[in-house]
């Protein structure tokens, strides 16, 4: 491995290692189901051009989001030798186990052409300056939405962008759905932040309370920005409006359990990022089937965890 | 008053506080001192239960102590760096009514309509000052409250604690630089190893430089004669 630059994938791999130790031997396995199951997904949308390039495509958009967002850009580039090298195999890397499977389809060229684009990728140093964006937003949503308000204008490029895209392509049949999903995965990493003890007092005096309001308050918000998208999917496609329904119910109660899991792991002032691999596979119970009844368990498990916790913070 | 007995905290088998008995009179200003590690923070973090102390009792007026009585301004602030200023002192409600923020913002000269994230250590210290004067509490606790402040702002909030101390308000703070505590206390008290082990009042405020430092002092420069 002399003079092949790794320093980013041997700081991702501690971090994953981190990560994986939080969770028990259920959830690992869950994932490797996961992972499977999108490497066979893969495979099967690659057979046919020009789907097989659906997940390139999306692999390329997300490593540019990636990319144009990520925190560390100006520490890699200021302090890690070779650091395009290092963020191009990064992306390389993970994004390995959902491309490989193309080279073993009859449409392989679609792997070394993704390749090809991902280099210009890592030369990308422009970041965008924090400037007070949706200034709009502080009136639009109660201030105790901070988590929202702060979430919405860090991801605003990606959530305008797709929303938008949902809402012109309403005609086609389950693409909204899917690009609510994927904003609805983004929604969820708002929740990564503990805010400080004072403002977690500002906001409840008891933990059923602080519970209660938090899932009301971002509950209306979380239906504000899907039933539009959905009600115009109906209009084109009836069919799919019973699946909305369903769509809906199961984002209410991934956001539900995502709430109380911060909740469950609060310390003030900490950004829990680990919790971000069980979140995640919650959201998976919204498209496959099988892990349907994986955020309604882990709902009501980590709402007694929660109030546990709280009870250490709040006033009452 | 607040009465503290018998107070009992650690960390695994780390005592951080050891049977430490104190109490603070009412409407006065309490300065706290040590070193590093003297356990000031932990003991803020029992008095306002965010780390529950293992034994030990905390009265106010002869009752236990309720979080909610307390405004706390912690040593670290931490912000939702996409909120501005505005937005995150309109999170709390304000039961101070006398509280007037467009006047705070001149004297503290605070560009509230600006994202947090754009905000220097000083100004971010000023944010989360507000946030706690906006409530009305009979106590307050601010741990470092003058780090990365200006000297302007430091004074202003030198005056900040005295006028809270006019209104009746117990406050207790620390500082690792003595002059704030001399200009803003009535009473300092000394925390080692985990217990308060003297009680100085105003008059005897110039005797605590000579007693702390008199011996550290010579010994350090012994040290650096060696090192240097």
């Amino acid at each position: 491995m002399k003079g092949i630059p790794t320093t980013l994938l041997q700081v991702r791999l501690i971090q994953l290692r981190r990560e994986a130790q939080t969770l028990g031997w259920i959830h690992k396995l869950l994932f490797l189901v996961l992972l499977l199951v999108f490497m066979a997904v893969s495979h099967n949308v690659s057979q046919k051009a020009p789907a097989c390039w659906a997940v390139p495509g999306a692999l390329w958009v997300s490593a540019v989001m990636a990319q144009l967002f990520r925190p560390d850009k100006d520490f890699v580039f200021l302090h890690i030798r070779k650091p395009a090298q290092e963020i191009f195999l990064e992306y390389a890397a993970f994004s390995l186990p959902f491309i490989l499977p193309i080279l073993f389809s009859p449409n392989w060229y679609c792997f070394p052409v993704y390749f090809i684009g991902l280099w210009p990728i890592s030369f990308l140093r422009k970041s965008f300056p924090s400037q007070a964006r949706f200034v709009f937003l502080g009136r639009l949503f109660p201030p105790t939405a901070f988590e929202w308000i702060s979430g919405f204008r860090q991801a605003s490029p990606v959530f305008v962008i797709g929303y938008l895209t949902a809402i012109a392509f309403c005609w086609v049949k389950a693409l909204p759905l899917f690009l609510l999903w994927l904003l609805n995965l983004l929604f969820v990493s708002f929740y990564q932040e503990c805010e400080p003890l004072n403002l977690l007092r500002a906001f409840a005096d008891t933990p059923e309370e602080l519970l209660r309001k938090k899932l009301l308050l971002h509950g209306k918000i979380l239906l504000w920005l899907n039933v539009p998208v959905l009600a115009l999917q109906a209009v084109f496609h009836p069919v799919i409006g019973l699946a909305g329904i369903i769509f809906l119910l199961l984002q209410l109660i991934t956001l539900a359990f995502t709430i109380f899991l911060k909740y469950a792991t609060y310390r003030p002032n900490m950004v829990v990022k680990s919790n971000t691999l069980l979140i995640s596979l919650s959201q998976m119970g919204v498209i496959f089937p099988f892990l349907l009844p994986l955020p309604l368990v882990m709902c009501f498990r980590y709402y007694k965890r929660a109030k546990l916790n709280l009870i250490h913070f709040l006033p009452a | 008053m607040i009465e503290i007995h018998n107070l009992n905290l650690a960390f695994g088998r780390k005592p951080v506080l050891q049977n430490l008995n104190i109490s603070f009179e009412k409407g006065k200003v309490h300065g706290i001192i040590g070193l590093n590690g003297a356990g000031k923070s932990s003991f803020f973090n029992a008095l306002t239960q965010v780390i529950p102390p293992d034994s030990g009792s905390i009265r106010f007026n002869g009752n236990a102590l309720k979080r909610g009585r307390i405004g706390y301004l912690e040593t670290n602030n931490f912000f939702f760096f996409h909120l501005t200023g505005r937005e995150y002192l309109h999170i709390f409600e304000q039961t101070n009514t006398a509280f007037d923020l467009p006047a705070f913002e001149k004297l503290l000269l605070l560009p509230l309509d600006d994202l947090v994230e754009n905000y220097s250590t000083g100004m971010k210290k000023k944010l989360a000052l507000l946030a706690v004067l906006k409530q009305d509490k009979p106590i307050y606790i601010f741990d470092e409250p003058f780090n990365g402040l200006d000297l302007e702002s430091n004074r202003t909030l030198e005056l900040i604690i005295q006028t809270l101390q006019e209104k009746g308000k117990t406050i207790l703070l620390s500082s690792h630089v003595l002059e704030p505590l001399l200009h803003t206390c009535n009473q300092i008290h000394l925390l080692q190893n985990g217990s308060f082990v003297k009680s100085y009042e105003q008059p005897d405020f110039g005797r605590i430089r000579e007693e702390l430092f008199q011996h550290l002092e010579v010994e350090i420069r012994n040290q650096l004669q060696q090192a240097l």
